[in-house]
């Protein structure tokens, strides 16, 4: 089950700073990309100015392979926002990098969701504005 | 998210920590300023109550109230000169580690503990020069259910994942036992005034004026900021 959208009412959109633009210009293009430190090759998420492991703040934008497992999830029974239609679920997702990112899940009931669930990113173009890096179950 | 991987990891199932609203209710029942005074709940209506966020249920959560808390806080020694008993701060701490994030801490490696509040209960016991056997009851944070058995684990009063284990059937935890855990109702029980209320629940049980007293309450842990940015006190009597 992907998220359903009640289109009357305004999708609330990534606030989008200096940071994380690299991510989200990589999203537009259909390209999941992290942040990875320079100096000591880490990879970072949520994005930020400094590596917390080795202080650098020299970062460059690297491509992810977008595949990884939930490493935690959660089902909305209720909705926090006009546009978006409960249930649903948020998955905490583990890419094979290293790093998590939240994402919802397409295809799937939210009773068939599990920790360790291989999973892939895909891209759903939701508007014009708008695209969102989402997860589908490999196999 | 926190509270799923807690449950994966140590094999809890989420309708354990029921307990925790149940006893906090319990002693909210008993409290004239709460907003549940002489309404407890049951193990059922836990269970009846509606999802959320699954895996948290509506009586998981802290319902918002409008009230105030004030504190006065003064030296030890214009304190002694004052009308009512007063109650002294032994230990003092804030927390934050590596990779803390407020309200989202679950991009670090390990999400199933409170790394930020077992460094806080360290800095406090030392400070005060106490141990947790000494402690006659916790006001712990519990704006979330499901962090009141993570935070007794964090701060050492049980292992990792016996937490819920703990908090079963209040047997340890409501008052009379071994460590009544917010004897006014703290947030699911009296209201959510962001721990205040926890802080002059910890002043009542040192002064003796709890409507849930803790016989000879000498000594009072409160704990705030489970899942992010930590703070902790001892208050002690003299």
């Amino acid at each position: 089950m992907s998220v359903v959208y009640d289109t009357e009412h305004p999708i609330p959109m990534p606030p989008i700073l200096w940071d994380n633009m690299g991510f989200w210009e990589g999203i537009k293009r259909h390209e999941l990309v992290f942040q990875r430190c320079k100096q000591c090759g880490t990879w970072l998420h949520p994005p930020r100015p400094a590596c917390p492991k080795c202080r650098s703040f020299e970062k460059e934008w690297a491509p992810s392979k977008g595949r990884g497992t939930v490493y935690s999830w959660v089902t909305y029974r209720n909705s926090p926002h006009p546009s978006f239609k409960a249930p649903y679920s948020v998955v905490l997702v583990e890419l094979d990098e290293g790093v998590r990112l939240v994402s919802n899940m397409t295809g799937v009931k939210p009773e068939e969701i599990y920790i360790g669930m291989p999973v892939e990113v895909i891209f759903d173009d939701i508007s014009e504005n708008l695209t969102l890096p989402k997860f589908r179950k490999v196999g | 998210m926190i509270v799923r991987r807690y449950m994966y990891e140590f094999g809890i199932d989420g309708d354990q920590f029921g307990w925790v609203p149940v006893v906090c209710r319990e002693h909210g029942a008993k409290n004239p300023n709460s907003m549940y005074y002489k309404k407890p709940i049951t193990m059922n209506d836990y269970h009846k109550s509606e999802m959320v966020v699954d895996p948290l249920r509506r009586l998981d959560y802290y319902e918002e109230a409008d009230a105030a808390a004030a504190l006065v806080i003064t030296t030890a020694e214009r304190a002694q000169d004052l009308k009512p008993k007063p109650a002294y701060i032994l230990g003092a701490a804030q927390a934050m580690v590596a990779e803390t994030e407020e309200l989202n801490s679950y991009y670090r490696k390990n999400i199933s503990t409170l790394p930020e509040m077992a460094q806080v209960g360290k800095k406090i016991f030392s400070m005060a020069g106490v141990t947790i056997k000494d402690m006659d009851c916790a006001q712990l944070d519990d704006a979330y259910g499901p962090f009141v058995p993570m935070q007794l684990e964090a701060l050492g009063f049980c292992g990792k994942g016996e937490g819920a284990d703990f908090c079963r059937e209040g047997k340890r935890i409501r008052l009379g036992e071994e460590l009544p855990v917010n004897t006014s109702g703290g947030s699911l029980g009296e209201g959510h005034i962001h721990g205040m209320n926890h802080v002059i629940e910890a002043v009542h049980q040192i002064r003796g004026t709890s409507p849930a007293q803790v016989k000879d309450a000498r000594l009072v842990l409160v704990a705030s900021g489970a899942g992010g940015p930590a703070s902790g006190i001892i208050i002690g009597g003299k």
